[in-house]
This record gives structure tokens, sequence and C-alpha cells, in this order.
């Protein structure tokens, strides 16, 4: 029988219930701290360029414009004498086409490789007990460290400013933390369970697809969101490694600092229109991510 | 159903042997039990008879026919293991089809036979609701469904019921040579309480990865071979006391710091210090005995009273009394008992064997 | 309620209730100095929930704990002065187990020799001299839990809470830490309350003990109360392994003689007529007899029955039978050799007849004779 809402406090409900609204309050206040820079972000997307930089601050700008957000898709329709001061020349379009195809497969060729290697790591111990520090060994180094090297290679392949060479950075950086996460998760597993389905007749890939998987699930989604937002948001290397064709957009986002001062209003506009999908994302596991971090934690 | 023979296994874990050259042999459908204490080896042994792990010497065999190359997936062995171990993600129709499913077996002959299965055992009401919403018996019932739906060969079942409650663990025995009798399932019973394995037709005791004796339940408790199978299987344990020996004319005698017992035969070899035992139920009261003892604590049990009794020297042992003795001693009393011959057993001291007989 | 002795507990009208699920339903209890009581029932029947509002670890809906008169019901538990011993031992995984041992102590500043002179005493008598500098990580379930178990002592509390401690504990160790912890009780003479669901182990460990189902007490008294007479037929059916037999019968008068009908078998019940006609028992009867008091043999003397299961425990076989349809249980010595299959003839011993009451589920009267 399932218990709610055990009381792990010893004291009358009279306090408890004044504890309670404490408690709810703090909490909306340590999220509201959090929510400060998103909400500021917001705030100055819709404000014209004469507000950008009004002191005092202003939440609710006083002649909200959609100017921002119509300068990165169409940079040459804006009106007005505000509008002289945008004059970035290329729409965003290119740079989200490019992260949204990158990121993804990315993504997902760093979870997969990172969740059957973890595997065989896990419940195999390939690679002895080093395996897993040495795969840690890759983010040990100021990312910047690999950047020459991987140049010269890249030049030599010609893999420069092309998706797929962005897709192959990516997924190898970030595959520690695929491995390392997802190792977590299928240690989690009691081994029992799959022993179980291989006296039932179970090949081990058939053990690993039809059995862990299924109950690691909610890992590999906290994993996959975590990827993500390190893929999508990474800037260093895809600076380095494109120029023109293959811009992402934290690059992009670089590209609204100019001489004459920072166009903070298309940036924001852009960070908002950024954040879309990866808040989609979010929303579409977050399901799975609850089981996903509790299940670790569950013991016998 | 197959035949399981075990020859030989040894297993070294860490350099230490965990099974010391174990052999034994189980019919088909027969419910064998092997008995000891937590850490002697059985769940080791378990698992390299189903083929999860590998033994370092020897062979298992099923039907005759050697199986330690054969893969687990292919020993058609079923596993209850000590925590059950279903899949958490499928419902009760689904941990049961899934061996069925595969070995490919067409849909409608799934369905028919994890419905016979539920109906045998009881769980039909399981089968739509996922795992963790069972009970502890429930979800023995339904790895036990699971494991034999698909008929095998062989099924072993790891202590599979430890962590229930007393009264539905006595159920779940019972449930299991119904089975055995209905099914003819052969079963291997690995547990360390010596009442669930008492139901089977015959009992291997084994501790610190060797075997002491294999013989049936009633044997084992009757004539045990050795002080640690005497000591294990019965409930109170025997009561044991160290002895030194002395040959007499008459036979010998039991020499104990607070007592001295004749008895008319004598051991064939003759140790100088020995266990003298005899089981609780078996102590008689006697006025003028010649085991006094002090009365330190009673407990009733229902029909009958264990009583903890303390010997002159500070040695302390145990009596079933029956109840209608139950006013005539308290607390603190000092009581006279004896030790009927017929009852006593003596264990060498140093090897802990059954000493066998001779009579004078 | 109270045992002649001085009163150490009181509960009173003690309910708790998790959002809408009722835990503890009405439960007033006293415990006297000394004692040690048993909680009894099944999972989830309100035993440990009881246990952990005395101990402070939660608090009741309604009604009010009192100990030595002093109300405690909201007090916090290290207020308390009563030990808890956890059925996960909530041992301190880094520590040695001697400084598991002394942690109580060293926070109430007990000298260094008195903590050292307890601490080596408890650990001898409950086999862990050998263990002390080990650390309790690395413990074996049967020491751990003794570890717990000493650790509560050392402080001299009021009162013991033990949560089903001994549960893990192999069978044979079981026994002898049983015993142990009685005579340690009885000499020590400290009031302990132990909370179980094996009834075997509630028998033979408490003065008194407190059978509970569904959040209520369903009878309080010592174990051999219990045992002969139980006040419900929860508790007749809860207590001695193999359960009670029970049969649903019908109450007739013919003649001028009253019976209990079962089938076609029937007992004369002259001798309690009264008691039983006083008890409705037009809404249905329900009899009881303990498999012990069953006489089976096979002399055709009874209601012929078929052998089912044979289950040896040792001293005595557990035998189950078709009584005419009906599952039925007996005991037997283990030298009267019975074999399934065969066909033994039962008996129902007039004194050994419990009859019960459906409607209430309360005892009516106990042996027929």
């Amino acid at each position: 029988m399932k218990r709610k809402n055990i009381a792990m406090t010893a004291r009358p409900p009279v306090i408890s219930a004044i504890l309670w609204i404490l408690h709810r309050l703090v909490v909306l206040l340590v999220v509201g701290v959090f929510l400060v820079p998103a909400v500021w972000l917001l705030s100055i997307s819709f404000k014209p360029p004469t507000e950008w930089q009004v002191f005092p601050p202003t939440l609710i700008p006083r002649s909200p414009t959609l100017d921002n957000y119509i300068v990165l898709f169409k940079p040459e329709a804006p009106r007005g004498t505000a509008a002289a001061m945008l004059r970035v020349t290329e729409p965003v379009t290119k740079s989200f086409l490019n992260s949204l195809i990158v990121v993804p497969i990315a993504t997902a060729l760093s979870v997969t490789v990172g969740f059957l290697a973890a595997y065989a790591v896990a419940r195999f111990r390939v690679g002895g007990a080093f395996m897993p520090f040495f795969v840690l060994t890759t983010r040990m180094f100021p990312p910047v460290a690999f950047a020459v090297p991987l140049l010269v290679y890249y030049r030599w392949l010609r893999l420069i400013d092309t998706p797929l060479g962005l897709i192959l950075i990516y997924a190898g950086f970030t595959l520690a933390f695929s491995l390392w996460m997802t190792k977590g998760f299928i240690e989690g597993v009691p081994r029992h369970i799959e022993e179980a389905a291989i006296l039932d007749g179970a090949s081990p890939w058939r053990v690993l697809f039809t059995i862990t998987l299924p109950i690691v699930k909610g890992g590999l989604a906290a994993t996959t969101l975590f990827v993500f937002i390190l893929n999508w948001t990474e800037f260093l290397y895809a600076l380095i490694f494109t120029s023109t064709k293959t811009i992402t957009v934290p690059v992009q986002l670089s590209h609204y600092v100019g001489a004459v001062g920072r166009f903070y209003g298309p940036q924001a506009a852009l960070g908002v229109v950024a954040s879309i999908p990866v808040v989609i994302l979010g929303y579409m596991i977050q399901r799975y991510l609850v089981t996903g971090f509790s299940f670790g934690l569950i013991r016998r | 159903m197959a035949s399981v023979e075990v020859k030989n296994i040894s297993k070294i874990f860490k350099d230490k042997p965990v099974l010391k050259n174990v052999s034994f042999y189980v019919s088909s459908g027969e419910l064998f039990c092997l008995l000891g204490p937590p850490g002697a080896g059985k769940t080791t042994l378990f698992r390299i008879i189903s083929g999860l792990e590998k033994a370092d010497t020897g062979g298992v065999f099923f039907d005759g026919k050697p199986v330690t190359s054969v893969p687990p997936q292919q020993r058609d062995v079923a596993m209850i293991f000590e925590d059950v171990a279903l899949y958490p993600h499928l419902t009760g129709f689904d941990n049961i089809a899934y061996p069925l499913k595969l070995r490919r077996l067409p849909r409608a002959e799934i369905k028919k036979r994890v419905n016979e299965i539920a109906c045998l055992l009881r769980i039909e009401h399981l089968l739509n609701r996922r795992p963790h919403t069972f009970s502890g018996g429930e979800r023995r019932r339904v790895a036990i469904a699971r494991a034999l739906v698909r008929n095998p060969r062989v099924l072993l079942l790891d202590q599979p019921f430890t962590d229930l409650d007393a009264q539905i663990r006595h159920e779940m025995s019972a449930e299991l040579k119904r089975l055995q009798i209905n099914v003819g399932q052969t079963m291997l019973l690995a547990t360390h309480d010596f009442e669930e394995g008492m139901i089977a037709d015959r009992m291997a005791v084994i501790n610190d990865g060797e075997i002491h004796q294999i013989a049936p339940p009633k044997e084992i408790y009757n004539s045990p071979i050795t002080r640690f199978t005497a000591s294990f299987v019965g409930s109170p344990a025997m009561n044991l006391f160290s002895c030194q020996l002395v040959r007499t004319a008459t036979g010998c005698e039991l020499r104990h710091p607070a007592f001295v017992l004749s008895l008319p035969w004598h051991p064939v070899t003759f140790p100088q210090q020995v266990w003298l035992g005899i089981r609780p139920e078996k102590i008689v009261l006697e006025k003028g005995g010649k085991i006094k003892a002090r009365v330190e604590v009673i407990q009733i049990l229902g029909a009958e009273q264990i009583v903890d009794l303390v010997l002159a020297n500070g040695d302390r042992f145990k009596w079933v009394a029956p109840l209608s003795l139950s006013e005539k001693f308290r607390r603190g009393d000092e009581l006279e008992f004896d030790f009927p011959i017929s009852a006593i057993f003596l264990f060498d001291y140093e090897t802990g064997h059954n000493l066998v007989r001779k009579e004078v | 309620m109270a045992q002649a002795g001085v009163l150490l507990l009181r509960l009173q009208n003690v309910k708790k209730v998790f959002n809408s699920f009722v835990a503890v339903d009405n439960v007033t209890l006293e415990v006297a100095e000394g004692e040690f009581v048993c909680f009894l029932g099944p999972s989830g029947c309100g035993k440990t929930t009881t246990l952990r509002m005395i101990a402070g670890l939660e608090m009741p809906t309604e009604g009010e704990i009192f100990l030595r008169e002093k109300r405690i019901t909201y007090l916090p538990p290290q207020q308390r002065a009563i030990g808890f011993v956890f059925q996960n031992y909530a041992l301190f995984w880094h520590m040695t187990v001697y400084e598991n041992l002394v942690f109580g102590l060293r926070l109430r500043r007990f000298p260094a020799a008195e903590i050292n002179k307890r601490v080596h005493e408890i650990a001898e008598r409950f086999e862990l001299m050998d263990l002390l500098k080990v650390r309790a990580a690395l413990l074996d379930l049967s020491a751990m839990q003794r570890v717990a178990i000493a650790r509560t002592l050392l402080i001299d509390p009021h009162l013991l809470l033990l949560d089903e401690p001994l549960n893990n504990i192999r069978p044979g160790l079981r026994e002898m830490m049983r015993a142990d912890l009685k005579r340690m009780q009885q000499e020590l003479g400290k009031t302990m309350i132990y909370v179980t669901h094996d009834q075997e182990e509630a028998l033979t460990l408490g003065d008194r003990i407190v059978v509970m189902s569904k959040g209520k007490i369903e009878q309080v008294g010592s174990p051999q109360e219990v045992y002969d007479v139980p006040a419900t037929l929860f508790v007749a059916g809860f207590i001695g392994r193999p359960p009670m037999n029970l049969f649903d019968v019908q109450y007739e008068v013919e003649n001028g003689h009253s019976w209990l009908v079962w089938r076609q078998h029937r007992w004369c019940v002259d001798k309690v007529r009264n008691q039983i006609e006083a008890a409705q028992p037009e809404k249905g009867l329900v009899l009881g007899v303990r498999p012990e008091k069953l006489k089976i043999s096979y002399e055709a003397s009874g209601i012929p029955a078929k052998v089912l299961l044979v289950q040896p425990l040792g001293r005595k076989d557990v035998l189950t039978l078709d009584l005419e349809g009906t599952t039925v249980h007996g005991v037997i010595p283990s030298e009267l050799r019975i074999n399934v299959g065969d066909v033994v003839f039962v008996e129902f011993p007039p004194e050994g007849m419990h009859v019960f009451s459906t409607a209430t589920k309360g005892a009516i009267v106990h042996g027929i004779s």
C-alpha cells in the first residue's frame, strides 16, 4: 500500500501550515531569481533601440515593437529612424537551420554511442577498470587546447565549415557525458533482471534492447536533454570550425556585436527564438525526466 | 523434465574457495533442497548450474549430457532469484509471456499458455498490472509463472521466500510442493530455513562450500551425520554439550562439568572430547534425574513451551515442554531431567562427525 | 488494561490519517513498566505507525500519548528519551562498531570509564567483541542488527521501541537472539514494545500481545490468552501456525437440543446454548478448531479425510487434508508416519471448538463442553 505525504516533521498542524506557506515563498523567490535574466531577455526583445540602455531599467517597454524579431528574418525590412541602426545583413534562418541539423544529429550520435559503450563498460567491463577514466580525459583539457590540432586535421580532411565536421566534433566531445550519465543509469538496473532475461533465452542484444533500454528510458531522456543543451549552446568550436556556410545560432548571436555597439534588441530576440527548440524538447521529454532522475536513486 | 547431476564442482573466488568438490544427483521430477547458512555457496552453485557463472573444475550434466559448454540462454533452465527480478516495465502478462515471445510462439498460443498458468497460480488479476503494485507473495507467484510457462527442464529457486510474512511463507512452501506433484517439475530449492526445505524429497546440507549430508529430510533430522547438520536442522536447535569421553567396562562415560552420564554402548573410535547432542523435545523431566538445571526463560508457543535452562557450570540448553506441564514450574525453579539414551547423539569434537556406535 | 505495576505509557484514542487513508483508528492502550509488549499484525495494519507515534517520528491526527502521565503527544523525538531500533538498522556507516555504540553515550557526556565498561559488557552479550573495530558498512546483516539493538540499550531509555528488528536474520540465529532479547529484557527490567508480523515471534517474546488489523486493536492479552481464547475471528485466524481451521456452520434446535450443523455432521451445544442464542446465531456462525487440537488417526472414529500434503517440520508434521471438499490443516507428531494419499479420520474435540459470530466477527464461546 503506497502512503502519500508521510509527515517527516513532528509538529502540530498550525505550525505545519505556516511552514508550508513559507516553504512555497522561498521556492518562488529562488525560482524568481533564476528567471530574472530570462524575463529581462524577453523584455528587451520587445524594446526599440531607444529603450535598450535606458536607466533606470524598465520591465515593460514603453513602445513595444516587433522590429527586433522581424529584423532577424528580414534584415532589409525595418522601418523608422531606429531601424537605421539595425544594419545586419543576413537573416538568421540559415544559422537556425544549421543548428537544427547539426545539433540533433550530433546529440543522437553521442547518446547512442555513449549508451552502447556504457553498457559494454558497465556489464562486460570492457577496457578494464580504467576505461571510464580514460573517457573522461577528453573533458579534462580546456577545449581550446584541442582546437589547433583539430583545425590542422580538419583542413586536411576538408571538413572545415561543413555540417559533418561540426557533428563529429560535437558528438566526440559530449561522448564522455553520455557515457558517464547512461552508465550510472544502467548500473541502477539490478543485474538479476537481465540475468532472468538471459535464462529466458534472450541474446545479449535482445536483453539490451528489450529489457535494459526500456528501464533506463528516463535516464536516456535526461542525458539527451543535457547533451542537446550542451551542443545547442556551444560557441567556441562553432566559431573556429565554421566561417560562412555552417554557422550556428550562438555564432550568429555574436554577429550582433558591431563596431558601434551591441544590438541588444535583436540579440535578445534571437536568444528568445533560440530557446524555443530547447524548451519544446524539454517539454516533450519532461515526464521521462522525473523517472530518469529518480530511478538511479532507487535501491532494493 | 531433466535430471541434474553436479560432479566435483569447485570454485575459488578471490583466493577464497567458495565451493569445494560438490557433487550430487537430482532425479527428474524431484524436489531437491540445498540447505545451508548464508555464504555457504548455494547461490554460486545455482548460478553455475544455470550457466550464469563457470565452475573452476567439475561439470554439470542434464539427463546425463554435459552442459558446461552450453550458454545459459540455451540450457532451458529457469531460476527464481532471491529478489525475484520481474521486468518492471512490463505488465504481469508480458512478464510471463516474455520467454514465449523469445521463442516466437504464435500469439494465440502464448495467450493460452499464459492464462493457463495464471489460473494455476491464481494470479489472473495481476496480468494487467505492473510489478510495482504487487505484494511480495504475488511477485513470487508471477516469477514462478514466468519460469514454468515454458516448461523448463530444471527450475532453480534461490531463497525464494525469505522476505515474506511468516504466514505466507508457509503457504508458498505448500504451493511449491503442490506444483511439483501436479506438474512433475524438477526443482532445486536453496534456502537457509530448514522448515522451508523439509518439503523436499531429498536435501543436501551445505556449509562453507562443502556438502555435509544428502538424504531425505526426515533422515537428516533423525540421523544427522555431522554436528553442523544436527544443529542447523531443527527448531529450536539441537542442544550440544561439550563432554569428555571415557571408556568403561560397560560402555562409556560422558563427563560434563555439570553431570556424568553412562552409556551402554561406545563409539568405534574414542576421541577424548565429544559433543553430546540431544534435541530439546526429547529431554524428559524426571524427578531424580541426573541433569539439574535452573529455569531462565519460558516462552509459550501456543501448544508447547520452549524453556531456556542453565546448568551449574553456566552452560545453557533448551527444552520443549508440552503445555500440560505449564503450571508445574516457574522462572528460577531448579528442575531435574533425564536424557533418554536412544535420543543421544555423539559427535567428534574436532571433526564434527557423528560417532558410529558399537554395542558392547 | 494495565498489568499490576507502574503505568509507563498510555495511548488515548490515538488516530492517524494519511490523506484519506486511516492508518490507525482509535487506539487506546496502557503499558506498564517492565513489560514486553508485542504489536502483532499483518503488513499495513498500523502497528509500525503506532510505534512511530510513540517515538515521535509521526504525529497523531487525533488523540493523546502520555509517558508517566506527562503529555508527549507533540514532543520531538529527541526529548522523549525513548530508544528506537529501526528495521534497517540506521547505523552510522563509516564509523566502527565501537564508535556507533558510544555515540549516544558521548553525546550525553558519560565518563570514559563508564562508557568503556558498558560498551564491553554489551559487546560480549551480543557477540560483538571481535567486531568492535570493524566499520559498520562492512558488517553482515545479523551483526548490524545486534549493533543497532545494543546501541539503544546503552543510553538507558525509559522505553525501547523495536520495529521488526529480527526480520532478516536466518532462523537459527534468530531464535538465539529472541531468547537473548527476552532474557535481557527480564534481567534489565526495561520496558519494550516490539513490532512484528510473525505471530510465533510475538508469542515467544511478549508478556502481552496487542493484535492489530486495519488500524484497530483486535485483542490485547497474554500469549496464552490470544492463543486459547481469541476474541475475534481475525485473531483466531492469525495466531497459530498453521492457522485455525474455520467452518461456516448453522445453528439448529431439534428435539429440545441445540446443535451446530456442518454438512451432515452435528455437534451438541446444549451446554453453551445461552451464549450462542444471545449472539444472533441466525446471522451465521463460524466454528474454529486449531490444527493441534484435531484428533487424527487411522482408527475409524470421526470424519474421513484424504491426506493431500505432508510438511515435516522436525518434531511434528503438518498435514493438509481434504475433509469433504474443505481444506483442513492438522498437526501430528513426527513419529506417526502418515503418507500422502492415505485416508485418516478426524475428530473435533468439544473443548477445542471455538464458536464465532459471522455478524460481529467476535468470539461467542471457547469450547462447547
